[in-house]
């Protein structure tokens, strides 16, 4: 298809696929021309004209925008002679003309491509002297983006970028001629999730980032490529830091992943990372206070404490949690420790062994991708079932809008809220919760129904949809596989794709930053590194030669079952705050004999620890993370607080190993690493260096299969009772990007974007119980009581209430304690 | 700022339209090209365009917020403060500028500026809602005018083509049009010439584009024909926004029918089988004429379905500009229609074959349109025979400024521009001589008086003097006026339409207008190397608006040096 064309740019012959544009066909041939509204993942408009070339034609030579040109047999093209040349320093003079030059006080001083063009292709001076042009400066554009409207250059980048990107253009060009700006419309602010990617496309420093402003000049900052690990997606990011502290995120390319795109909480919400609140020291209980202490008295007393705990009360009285938040060195080295050193394995973390999850994570984020260059996805139908990338996985759903908008795929959408992407034509299926098993059934009967029928439900439609495609995905996200209804829910999916034939590929998402690494590590009670299985005898064997000791093969406990379970004595606690997600869960926490909590802040699990051991984040030590389609990423070390003795856990954990009695060979994260790549077979090979800065997939082939349940069970959820009078609604919850999380929440300037402590009803039902939008309200279930204010929107189904977890203020696990369903009242107070 | 609200970005989901607001964009939403008639329709209601009405416009018809925005605040007629509507607009183009329209601006309460208003050959213009009235200074009476002037009977005696039959008794009405020989062509063609026979007939005609690029016509034609796609569309620019044109108005006041034939014999060549006629807004009673005469052809069975029994059908749809110059040029006009951000698109690819809805579309002027029944009729080689010596055909030339008569005159191409200034139109005013005239309305930029006697009325002798024919817009200069003022105002129509897209042209021509304002540098040599260093950078502009500015400074440098001297002296 790709026919090739030859050219001849500057004497140099140039063969280039088709419809290639000159100024990327000359970039191909090493022949830089310079542009500014020109970009190479956007649509080219040839507003600026600064990459005018000569192009021989049937009339003659003419000088030609070679960004909007494409390439054509024979086309013989200059773009180094005087006439050219002369066109540029005219034009950028004209450019610097209608420009403040407050390049002194502009963040984009020094890395400017206007300063950088006027460098190379400019005459170096702004000759006329001119009114320019006044405008507005300063001026918030959203909580994170501050627009200079006379910086602005009018080049429609961050225009296009929402445009064809996001789908959501909130920037517009108003009025016209001279008089034209840039701006949103009366005052609604650039809300899409991924708009900070603007500030990276803008050519001068008219879009600034409004967290960052002022905190770096860039030629002070030192770079270091990393990776995001707010959500699972796992963009490239480069952190930008300076004197200790991180300044800035930006988006960084890699086209199996992000493309060059971040979202706006991996580019601002960042200041977690230099909080003043951030642990610094160990600390110590002592007189029922948390006192600071040294090292080795703080580990001391923990392993004096196992030790007696696991004489009196045997090994399995003693858990740990680990999280999808922590790099894969911390998590190994806590499991290795509980299985190894304490010998239990009650090891899990939040959405682990709780979740039905399968091992291997999607395909291949590029098979869903569409860059501006590049062929439509692989993937054509996507199902999401109980995910909402739009809220949890940011840059997967600028993805799917781009290959729905240009790639041609088709969307099914499986929840129990309207999520945003409903937006797009396709069918939308709504569950209750607790209804996916049911759901499910009807799908798949519609999908084995013969023939196709005249019924246009949404169902038929996205059973013909299934049955049509010949390469469909289905992703389903841990709320939908929770539970004790989780494994029937997987198998139903299960039962789905099969049904839909062959090219359908079933694939479950996890969430946090590194859900998939901490499963592949065996954070989990009844799998080992690898995600064997502990009756998995020869895995077993195998890490038993690696560690040197035996390993239990009776399953521990799962995250629930450990904060549930009146069993358990001691308990570590590293990257997780189960406190704050059920009061019967606080209070058990205070009834164990040991509590050890490893975090960056002090977090509501922390107040109640024996010992709180302050933990180095991502950016702060080397680590690795794997991302949702099983690309295991670096994140170096970027920077460090010389006043803080926080130490990465791994480090941690070998010391307190060496403590009862165990060697491990661990000097830096990066010998964990080297561990890890032969402790996991999947991951052989992929060391600190061989893993580069675009991170390598593990082979899906080498992962151990999934043993199936055997056929569905026919036990379902016990249905809710539907006519249940005193509490009429279903609970609805759910992750929001924005929401109260520490992370999240402690950059100050994006607090004004967070979830409010509400929760939402369809207006039907708010008109039956009489509220309004902004009501105060007192939510009940059997397990307690939340006091909220009352949202509407159409895209919450009728009879549900929506309440987000990890509100500010608001814990909905009050409502919950535990449990993954519940039927709650909402009242006015 | 708080990012509480939650909409789906961009769009409008949670906005609620009003009942009444709902009927009236259910009027046009399901017709083609329904932005602008919904936004007219708002406006003549409310007399302004509100928030509300943005609002519920760009939800119902699925326009990005911000766009809609931006695309209301492009087009100067749409008023954003109540009453606006009724606000008197005053002509204050070049030519009214010469008969007073500044004073009469000043002496008006309330009153606007507006470019050109096509009616350089009446007193000076002014637009209420949607009436025009001719305003005779110092008098100050309002006068309605319905019409514009008929064109006087070719004074040279020289045979013409689109002016042929305009004069003949109740030629703008369908009886009239038919008894002078209307549709003898449509009926013929549908009858017993198949479309690539119609545009063969035009390829050896060499009618070009009369809307000022001199396109092959035939050539369009074919290339809309081949080009793969469907529907295909006609467009009629009609948009006439030139300063000193007015031939189009001419055309469609007195002769509306043949625009329609024109428009139907395109459908039929090419294929297309609906058609756009996109008025500019500053002529309300020439868009009642047209509206009327289109549902006379409709009735008649000539317009519509199955027209006149061949199977073929062409339907016609009105649009109305809103104060935009730059909608002339075939992109904006493209994206206007469309209910986009009215700026030029890139080329390639060309409207032939990716035009209205990226569907293969051909673009003509209302002259050229005008022109294609009579040449079917007549034959190619009567046609090409007008014109002198090698010159094939005629074109409207609309004379304007300081002489005896103005008005519209259809001249064979070739013609000595000298015979038409002097013995057509009379010559300079009593005691007056010619000191220049702009060329292509004024996007020729100027000629000086000995240009005016040597070249001929045709593209290669006045580009030759460093100008162009374009729309054919001659406005004259007599030796009473100010040259530098006279480039002063067109730069500042320049720089008042330009549509901003581009970097040269919209940062170039507010340049170029502060130094013909008196800014720049004190000294001659290098205020004349600056604005020669801005006018070369015009020429990159992305569409013809900004290479035109670049000619209204380049001329008067190169054609008035005295003027010039006097001037910074
Ligand atoms: C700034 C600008 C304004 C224009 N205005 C008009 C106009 O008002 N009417 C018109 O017919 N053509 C106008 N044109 C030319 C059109 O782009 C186009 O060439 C023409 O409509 C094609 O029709 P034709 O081939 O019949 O001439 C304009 C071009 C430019 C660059
Ligand atoms: S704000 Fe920046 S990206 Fe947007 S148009 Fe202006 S210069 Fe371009
Ligand atoms: S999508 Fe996820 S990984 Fe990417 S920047 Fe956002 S939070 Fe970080
Ligand atoms: S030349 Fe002027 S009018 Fe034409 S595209 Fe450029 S800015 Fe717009
Ligand atoms: S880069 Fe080509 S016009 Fe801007």
């Amino acid at each position: 298809m790709t026919d090739n064309v030859t050219l001849t740019i500057n004497e140099k012959e140039v063969s280039v696929p088709a419809r290639t544009l000159l100024v990327d066909a000359a970039r191909m041939a090493g022949i830089e021309i310079p542009v500014f509204c020109s970009h190479p993942k956007l649509d080219p408009v040839g507003c600026c004209r600064m990459c005018l070339v000569e192009v021989d034609g049937p009339r003659g030579t003419a000088m030609m925008a070679s960004c909007t040109m494409p390439v054509g047999d024979g086309m013989v093209v200059r773009t180094n002679t005087e006439q050219v040349q002369t066109v540029q320093e005219a034009n950028l003079a004209f450019i610097l003309l209608n420009h403040p030059l407050d390049c002194p006080i502009c963040d984009k001083g020094g890395e400017c491509p206007l300063q950088d063009q006027t460098m190379r292709f400019g005459p170096g001076i702004s000759q006329l002297i001119e009114p320019k042009r006044l405008a507005k400066k300063h001026y918030d554009i959203s909580d994170t983006i501050v627009l200079d409207q006379e910086r602005c250059v009018l080049c429609w980048r961050c225009i296009r970028y929402l445009e064809e990107w996001e789908d959501k253009p909130q920037l517009g060009l108003f009025e016209r001629g001279n008089e034209t700006i840039v701006d949103i419309q009366d005052g609604r602010p650039v809300d899409a999730k991924t708009g900070g990617n603007i500030i990276d496309l803008c050519p001068v420093g008219a879009l600034t980032n409004r967290v960052s402003r002022f905190a770096y000049r860039p030629w002070e900052i030192e770079r270091t490529p990393s990776v995001c690990m707010h959500c699972s997606v796992g963009c490239n990011v480069r952190l930008d830091s300076r004197t200790h502290q991180l300044r800035r995120i930006v988006g960084r390319e890699n086209m199996q992943v992000n493309d060059q795109w971040i979202c706006d909480k991996g580019r601002f919400a960042h200041a977690w990372v230099n909080d003043e609140n951030r642990l610094a020291a160990p600390l110590l209980r002592k007189n029922g206070k948390l006192t600071p202490v040294q090292w080795n008295e703080a580990l001391a007393y923990i392993a004096d404490r196992i030790t007696g705990i696991k004489e009196k009360y045997g090994a399995d009285s003693i858990g740990a949690i680990g999280s999808g938040k922590i790099s894969n060195e911390s998590n190994y080295a806590l499991q290795r420790f509980m299985r190894t050193v304490v010998g239990t394995n009650n090891i899990d973390h939040r959405d682990g062994g709780e979740v039905a999850a399968l091992p291997t994570g999607l395909p291949a984020l590029a098979e869903l991708m569409k860059p501006q260059y590049g062929p439509d996805p692989q993937v054509d139908t996507v199902l999401l079932f109980g995910v909402d990338p739009s809220e949890e996985l940011p840059i997967l759903d600028l993805h799917l809008k781009r290959g729905i908008l240009r790639g041609g795929v088709k969307l099914i959408i499986a929840h129990a809220r309207k999520i945003e992407l409903t937006r797009y034509d396709g069918p939308y299926l709504a569950y209750l919760p607790g209804g996916e098993s049911l759901l499910l059934d009807r799908l798949i009967q519609a999908v084995q129904g013969p023939g196709m029928s005249e019924d246009e439900s949404s169902i038929q439609t996205a059973a013909k949809l299934l049955k049509e495609s010949e390469n469909a995905l289905i992703v389903y996200g841990p709320m939908a596989a929770r539970g004790d209804d989780g494994p029937s829910v997987r198998d139903g999916l299960e039962q789905l794709a099969q049904a839909a034939g062959e090219g359908t590929r079933l694939a479950y998402a996890g969430l946090d930053g590194n859900a998939q690494g901490c499963r592949d590590m065996g954070v989990l009670p009844d799998r080992l590194p690898g995600q064997f299985p502990l009756e998995d005898a020869s895995a077993r064997t195998r890490l038993e030669g690696l560690w040197g000791c035996s390993i239990s093969s009776s399953p521990g406990y799962t995250y629930k079952q450990m904060l549930d379970s009146q069993e358990m004595r001691a308990l570590f606690v590293n990257g997780a705050n189960p406190a704050a997600e059920s009061p019967d869960w606080s209070a058990s926490l205070e009834e164990l004999e040991l509590l050890v909590v490893t975090d960056l802040l002090p977090t509501e699990t922390a107040q109640k620890a024996n010992v709180v051991l302050p933990a180095l984040g991502w950016a702060e030590s080397d680590g690795t993370y794997t991302n949702l389609e099983r690309r295991v990423q670096r994140a170096p070390k970027a920077v460090s607080d010389p006043k803080s003795r926080a130490a990465p856990d791994w480090m941690m954990l070998t010391h307190l190993a060496k403590q009862m009695g165990a060697s491990w060979p661990f000097s830096d994260a990066r010998s964990v690493t080297a561990e890890i790549a032969r402790a996991v077979p999947a991951y052989a090979g992929l060391t600190w260096e061989a893993l580069g800065d675009q991170g390598l997939q593990w082979d899906a082939g080498s992962a151990p299969a999934t043993e199936s349940s055997g056929g569905r069970t026919s036990e379902r959820m016990p249905e809710l009772a539907a006519d249940n009078a005193e509490f009429p609604l279903n609970l609805v919850t759910g992750t929001v990007l924005y929401d109260g999380g520490t992370l999240f929440s402690l950059t100050d300037q994006m607090h004004g974007m967070a979830h409010g402590a509400t929760v939402t009803l369809n207006p039907v039902d708010a008109a039956e119980f009489g509220l309004d939008p902004g009501s105060a309200v007192t939510v009940q279930s059997e397990q307690g009581q939340l006091d909220l204010t009352v949202g509407i929107d159409v895209q919450v189904q009728t009879g549900t209430a929506w309440i987000p977890e990890s509100l500010p203020g608001a814990p909905v696990g009050a409502l919950l304690n535990g449990s993954y369903i519940q039927r709650v009242k909402v009242e006015k107070r | 700022m708080t990012g509480q609200e939650q909409r789906t970005g961009g769009y409008t989901e949670n906005i609620v339209v009003a009942e009444t607001d709902l009927t009236l964009i259910g009027r046009f939403r399901d017709e083609p090209a329904p932005l602008l008639p919904i936004l007219h329709a708002f406006h003549n209601r409310d007399g302004f365009i509100g928030s509300e009405a943005i609002e519920a416009i760009a939800k119902e018809l699925r326009i990005p917020l911000a766009d809609l925005y931006g695309t209301v605040t492009f087009y100067h007629h749409f008023a954003r403060a109540e009453g606006g509507l009724q606000r008197p607009r005053v002509c204050t183009g070049p030519v009214c500028r010469q008969r007073g329209a500044l004073e009469i601006v000043e002496s008006l309460e309330g009153a606007e500026e507006m470019p050109c208003a096509g009616r350089c050959d009446d007193p000076v213009p002014l637009l209420i809602g949607h009436e025009t009235f001719v305003v005779s200074a110092p008098l100050h009476t309002l006068q309605r005018r319905i019409s514009s002037p008929l064109p006087v009977p070719n004074p040279g005696g020289r045979e013409e083509c689109v002016f042929a039959e305009i004069r003949a008794p109740e030629r703008d009405s369908l009886d009239g049009y038919r008894r002078s020989g209307g549709y003898d062509a449509l009926t013929q063609a549908v009858q017993g010439q198949s479309p690539t026979d119609v545009i063969d007939v035009l390829k050896e005609s060499k009618l070009a584009g009369r809307g000022g690029a001199g396109f092959p016509t035939g050539m369009k034609w074919q290339f809309v024909r081949e080009a793969p796609g469907e529907p295909k569309s006609i467009v009629c620019n009609a948009d006439e926004g030139e300063p000193g044109c007015f031939k189009d108005r001419a055309l469609m006041d007195h002769d509306p029918f043949a625009v329609i034939e024109g428009m139907t014999l395109a459908g039929y060549a090419t294929g297309a089988d609906r058609g756009f006629l996109y008025l500019r807004y500053e002529y309300p009673e020439t868009n009642t004429r047209l509206e009327e005469a289109i549902s006379a052809a409709e009735e008649a069975g000539l317009l519509g379905e199955n027209i006149l029994g061949s199977g073929f059908t062409f339907r016609l749809y009105l649009r109305r500009g809103a104060g935009a110059y730059i909608c002339g040029e075939e992109g904006s006009l493209l994206n206007s229609l469309e209910g986009k951000h009215p700026f030029p698109r890139n080329r390639p690819p060309f409207p032939t074959t990716h035009g209205f809805e990226n569907l293969p579309t051909a673009v003509n002027n209302v002259e050229t349109l005008c022109a294609v029944p009579q040449i079917l009729r007549r034959g190619a080689e009567w046609y090409q025979k007008l014109g002198l010596g090698d010159h094939a055909g005629t074109k409207l030339i609309s004379l304007s400024g300081d002489v005896q008569r103005p008005g519209n005159y259809e001249v064979p191409f070739g013609l000595p521009l000298r015979t038409l200034l002097h013995d057509w139109a009379g010559g300079p005013l009593p005691g007056r001589s010619f000191q220049a005239a702009s060329m292509a309305g004024l996007s020729g930029g100027f000629l000086a008086s000995e240009a005016l006697e040597s070249v001929t009325l045709d593209e290669p002798s006045i580009r030759g003097a460093g100008s162009m024919l374009g729309a054919g817009g001659v406005i004259v200069f007599d030796d009473s006026r100010d040259i530098v003022d006279a480039a002063r105002q067109a730069m500042a129509f320049f720089a008042h339409e330009s549509c901003g897209k581009c970097f040269p042209c919209r940062i170039g021509t507010q340049r170029l207008l502060e130094r013909l304002s008196g800014g720049g540098p004190g000294e001659l040599d290098a205020w004349r190397r600056e604005i020669s260093d801005i006018g070369d950078v015009l020429e990159l502009s992305a569409c013809g608006l900004g290479v035109a500015a670049g000619f209204v400074s380049d001329s008067l440098l190169r054609n008035f040096p005295e003027q010039v001297e006097a001037f910074r002296g």
